[in-house]
């Protein structure tokens, strides 16, 4: 459910598709003591992270915009995806196009995406190509060159990846429908890559309009990872990104959602469905807005309930009960505003989505009444643990996951200290966040369903 | 430039990393070959293996049952029932998992250092002595038939099955690899344990460890993972594969908002001495994403598509040359119209030479980035071993891409590239679709 939409198609975006999965996941890998991410902030307020790691003679780098959809004017939320697009179309000094053809000839790769509340652009190169990579994005912070000749071919290219993505899948179609009743106020309501018939109306001036608002030095976190130094990256960082002039203060202005009153409820059905299923979202605090430990609580009562296949839910639902042929849950705790605890089911072949819509109500009503034990909590400590220690074997995950956090207004220290405030929660803190986020009024439910197919016109 | 680019080359061919990366071959004491690269980064292994025999050398009536192995070797083996098999992975965090493509059954098993002895022995039961008990298989059966199922309304696996049966005459590998209804439900569990017996030697076996291990360990771990795997059984081979050179073009008449399109002609196996070549070629044409032709005429000059792209698909039976794009029904024809533009002026005039040298340049820096993390190197590894490519490859690879000229391009690209035998699946709603010569037929319905 990572919501993130990116300017290039999947079979060249594996490094993307991580950091995308990762949303759900943020925090899940860091540890302290051996992550050594080091941060400085340049007279500009570009703020820099640097993640060593040596692996492999390669870096990897993504840039931060703290700008994503949710930031966009009403009738206008696309806006800043179209624009992520727009990014890799020149400069004052490349060509159209000419940012990643330089990538490509040295064996990188570059991508970006768009979420609610980041815009971020990455590459993966051999690490000679460093200062290119760098100097080329420091360029485009500021050099941007849009003409209408540009860029009404690309809003025909993001209405055939809104066609591909979303008109073309019923189970995307449903996240929509869920994502604009679950939130009632905040423009996380929105589609990220937008309506379409807003979409057909985008400009090149509406573009220019969120570049200038939004893409400043001061509202960007440039992340460095790789078989790099911090003096490496900070004598680059000062020759390409210092130069740039502080722009103007940014803020994120955002509707706030009300206080819950009542459960929300959309059905989908479409002829292609087979397999019917249902998503449930509660509205819970993000590890930036929550209060106390929430944020970790939630993280350890997903893993409870669906931590690999010895999780308690799918040892009742799927194994013993056999109402459900999968289970999962997930807290998505990354957002800059409210986050979601969210529960997806799918009944056995056959089988009834009312009967698993039950036999979730009655495990939460267990939960709800009898807490976790003091083992289950142990033991999802631990694996969350393991996972952390196996998240260093990567070059490009520790960035993404420094980046997510710190584009969307979490602290290094926050990051680095995940390990250790995972080791803190206790049943008691699962019970009081579970207790807290899962009631009726936060929630909403989306089912898919099968639709028969009309039957054929009789001549 | 010229010189720059040349000097560029020369320096990508032979870079440091090539160095750094020490691939081993050892021996265990049982006789099994292991490639291994020891990085002591991270307390962390990583083993990657397979056996040559994947889903497209499925029993006629069985086709599914390597698939339906592969999600169920995790479900309980030996004594250990499948609730606790799943816990001691968990506890453990042992990442282990399989899967099967056409020509091979692969697995992946990933723990931290000091867990091997639990991994290996967990992975010597799954592999060896698989239980397939019967709540475990009707539950992965059953999700199985719910991929298949799904596949049904799919747009992209209509198409692909379209493609299989115009393109491959009835081969074997034109079969579903999740299979059939009828023949996913005739799988027995004797079926599966046969499956296990026949297909799980050590002949056809290949591994590869990278991590935080010395030699000695890797060779005890290997040992007691596969030591107890008979040593040979019979497999019947599959024969090559002739592709359709007919260029038919195929309208499957299907509601969906927007269009799937596939097409494919002949391609060449990964054993071709031609191979650097042709797939430099298709680079050029629609292999390099935004470096390519086909992003370039397609996407960027006229916003037709959100991608599109073509790769050389190799299998042990042959290849094929493939590619796909979705747009609005009403777009579809015009799309086609370039992609046969663009193949016909890469058969008569070839890359020119500054797209040959990027391609180049790119394909010689890649390489490394299949090397920032242990499974990713453990895979690339049990590849190279599974496709006989030699443990120099990784070297001998940039060598032979560096010698590649703008001659030995422009003659793949006659010899393989012909327009007049690209085959097109279109799967959309036909009556907003104008391609007066395309066949037109129904979603077929499967069971």
């Amino acid at each position: 459910m990572a919501k993130s939409i990116m300017t290039r198609p999947a079979a060249r975006a594996a490094g993307l598709l991580l950091g995308a999965a990762l949303a759900l996941a943020v925090p899940r890998s860091v540890q302290a003591d051996i992550f050594e991410a080091h941060e400085f902030t340049l007279p500009n307020g570009l703020d820099v992270v640097v993640v060593p790691n040596h692996l492999s003679p390669v870096v990897v780098q993504a840039v931060v915009y703290k700008a994503g959809a949710a930031d966009g004017l009403p009738g206008k939320n696309g806006i800043a995806h179209f624009l992520e697009h727009l990014m890799f179309k020149g400069t004052k000094t490349l060509a159209q196009g000419q940012f990643s053809k330089e990538v490509d000839r040295r064996g990188g790769t570059d991508n970006a995406y768009t979420s609610q509340d980041v815009t971020v652009f990455h590459q993966q190169i051999a690490k000679e190509h460093l200062g290119l990579i760098m100097k080329m994005e420091a360029d485009r912070m500021v050099n941007l060159r849009l003409t209408d000749a540009i860029v009404l071919p690309e809003r025909d290219v993001i209405l055939q990846e809104r066609g591909e993505r979303i008109d073309n899948e019923p189970g995307s179609r449903l996240g929509e429908a869920l994502d604009a009743i679950l939130y009632r106020n905040h423009p996380y309501r929105l589609p990220v890559i937008g309506w379409r018939h807003e979409m057909e109306t985008y400009t090149t001036e509406d573009a220019l309009a969120f570049y200038k608002r939004f893409y400043e030095p001061n509202n960007v976190v440039l992340v460095i990872g790789g078989d790099v130094t911090t003096e490496e990256v900070r004598t680059l960082a000062e020759k390409y990104f210092a130069p740039i002039p502080k722009g103007a203060t940014v803020t994120r202005q955002r509707l706030q959602e009300p206080p819950p009153s009542a459960p929300r409820r959309v059905a989908l059905s479409d002829e292609r469905v087979r397999q019917p299923y249902l998503i449930r979202s509660y509205l819970a605090p993000s590890f930036r807005t929550a209060k106390g430990n929430e944020g970790y609580a939630l993280t350890v009562l997903s893993e409870i309930l669906t931590g690999g296949t010895a999780g308690r839910l799918y040892r009742r639902m799927v194994i013993e009960q056999k109402s459900a042929l999968g289970i999962d849950t997930g807290y998505d705790g990354g957002p800059y505003d409210t986050g979601r605890f969210t529960f997806y089911a799918t009944p056995r072949q056959g089988g009834d989505l009312a009967a698993v819509e039950q036999a979730i109500d009655l495990q939460i009503a267990a939960l709800l009444k009898d807490g976790v034990t003091d083992q289950e909590v142990a033991d999802a400590k631990r694996r969350l643990q393991i996972s952390a220690v196996k998240s260093r074997d990567s070059v490009s995950g520790p960035v993404f996951m420094v980046a997510e956090a710190l584009g969307k207004g979490r602290t290094l220290a926050d990051v680095q200290a995940w390990p250790e405030r995972i080791g803190a929660v206790t049943a008691a803190d699962v019970l009081a966040a579970a207790a807290q986020i899962l009631k009726p009024e936060n929630s909403a439910t989306g089912t898919l369903l099968p639709k028969p197919a009309q039957e054929a016109a009789q001549p | 430039m010229i010189a720059r680019l040349v000097l560029l080359a020369c320096l990508l061919v032979m870079p440091r990393w090539v160095l750094a990366l020490e691939i081993q071959s050892v021996k265990s004491d049982s006789g099994i070959e292991i490639w291994l690269v020891e990085d002591h980064v991270n307390p962390i292994v990583s083993v990657a293996f397979g056996f040559k025999g994947g889903s497209g050398y499925d029993p006629v009536g069985k086709e599914g049952i390597a698939q339906l192995t592969s999600g169920l070797l995790d479900e309980g083996a030996g004594d250990v029932d499948s609730q606790n098999f799943q816990k001691r992975l968990t506890d453990r965090g042992i990442d282990l998992s399989f899967s099967a493509d056409l020509d091979d059954f692969t697995g992946r098993t990933r723990f931290l250092r000091d867990d091997r002895d639990e991994a290996a022995q967990l992975l010597r039961l799954a592999l060896s002595a698989p239980r397939f008990d019967e709540e475990p298989v009707e539950r992965i059966r059953n999700s199985q038939l719910v991929d298949i199922a799904e596949g049904e309304t799919d747009p992209d696996t209509i198409a692909g099955r379209q493609m299989e049966e115009l393109m491959l005459n009835g081969h074997p590998y034109s079969r579903p690899s999740n299979g059939t209804k009828t023949s996913v439900m005739s799988i027995t569990a004797d079926d599966l344990k046969q499956f296990v017996r026949q297909r799980f030697v050590r002949s056809r076996l290949f591994v590869s460890v990278v991590g935080d291990v010395s030699p000695a360990e890797a060779k005890a771990f290997v040992d007691q993972a596969f030591g107890a795997l008979p040593q040979d059984a019979a497999l019947a081979s599959v024969p090559p594969i002739a592709p359709s050179k007919a260029g038919r073009t195929r309208l499957v008449d299907f509601p969906v908002p927007q269009a799937i399109v596939q097409f494919a002609e002949p391609g060449i196996p990964r054993a071709d001495p031609n191979f650097f070549p042709a797939y430099l070629v298709n680079y050029v044409l629609g292999g390099g994403g935004f470096s390519a032709r086909l992003m370039e005429e397609v996407r960027e000059k006229r916003g037709l598509v959100y991608g599109i792209g073509t790769d050389l698909w190799t299998f042990d039976a042959g290849g094929l040359i493939a590619g796909q794009f979705q747009t609005d029904p009403g777009k579809v024809a015009q799309a086609i119209d370039i992609v046969r533009t663009e193949w016909r002026r890469m058969a008569t005039e070839g890359p020119t030479q500054a797209e040959l040298d990027d391609a180049k340049t790119y394909l010689l820096g890649y390489y490394p980035r299949n090397f920032t993390n242990t499974m990713d190197t453990a895979q690339l590894l049990r590849g190279l071993q599974i496709e006989h490519l030699g443990i120099d490859y990784v070297t001998r690879r940039q060598k032979e891409i560096a010698a590649v000229t703008i001659d030995d391009a422009r003659r793949a690209a006659k010899r393989l590239f012909d327009a007049a035998q690209l085959t097109f699946i279109v799967v959309g709603p036909a009556d907003q679709i104008k391609l007066p010569d395309a066949e037109v037929v129904k979603a077929p319905a499967q069971n």
